[in-house]
């Protein structure tokens, strides 16, 4: 079983991880990750889709023009 | 002439990623990464690991290893080699020059094409990282890295 980076819950069935780099910023406000360590996490599509418009954000694209190696 | 090296480095995986092994050129050289193997010396189970390399402009804090000379009679490497990050590099955005998923139980070569090796340029502080990464997985993983400068 497979389990998220961030928030350490299990993937459900056909959920897959993607790679996210964050930054302490981006996890400022947040509730996941507990302990906020910057750097590249596995993350599950719940905690993928909450930091997807943060990291975009900062990088000053919109989520559309982000391509999977954008986040790392 | 061009000399080759070899750095080798493990770790235990975490989550967010802490880099395995990093290369770091110089100004006076042009460090080209063209081999790389990567495995797991854990105890054999079904992981499926990811591992990236990917290119940095500041090398973070890690153990500084010597690369060794493939050719015992060349003199010390002007790369410098770290493992162990407790700082990680910082990596560009985007700049993920190979990205290897593999089952645990199995080792990956990665070697490059001749003259399409992965070239870091000539500039202080920028080097190639190579990251493990595992959601859950904490067991120790395994890199050698061959370089020409």
């Amino acid at each position: 079983m497979l389990f998220c980076g961030i928030c350490k819950q299990p993937l459900g069935p056909n959920e897959t991880l993607r790679d996210i780099r964050l930054t302490v910023e981006d996890m400022e406000g947040q509730a996941f990750p507990i302990d906020k360590k910057p750097g590249l996490y596995a993350a599950g599509p719940q905690m993928f889709n909450l930091y997807a418009p943060i990291v975009a954000a900062r990088l000053g694209k919109r989520v559309e023009e982000m391509g999977p190696n954008d986040y790392v | 002439m061009a000399r080759n090296y070899a750095v080798t480095g493990s770790r235990s995986v975490a989550s967010p990623t802490q880099t395995l092994l990093g290369i770091t050129g110089a100004t006076s050289c042009r460090t080209q990464l063209n081999d790389l193997i990567v495995g797991s010396s854990a105890t054999p189970a079904d992981n499926a690991l990811r591992f990236t390399v990917q290119r940095y402009t500041a090398a973070g804090t890690s153990t500084t290893v010597t690369p060794q000379a493939l050719d015992s009679a060349d003199p010390a490497s002007t790369t410098t080699a770290g493992v162990n990050h407790t700082v990680e590099p910082t990596y560009t955005t985007g700049a993920v020059v190979l990205d290897i998923a593999m089952n645990q139980r199995a080792t990956q070569r990665w070697v490059a094409t001749p003259g399409r090796e992965i070239k870091v340029p000539a500039t202080a502080a920028n080097g190639l990282g190579v990251q493990p990464i595992h959601p859950s997985f904490t067991g120790t993983v395994n890199a050698t890295v061959h370089f020409e400068e």
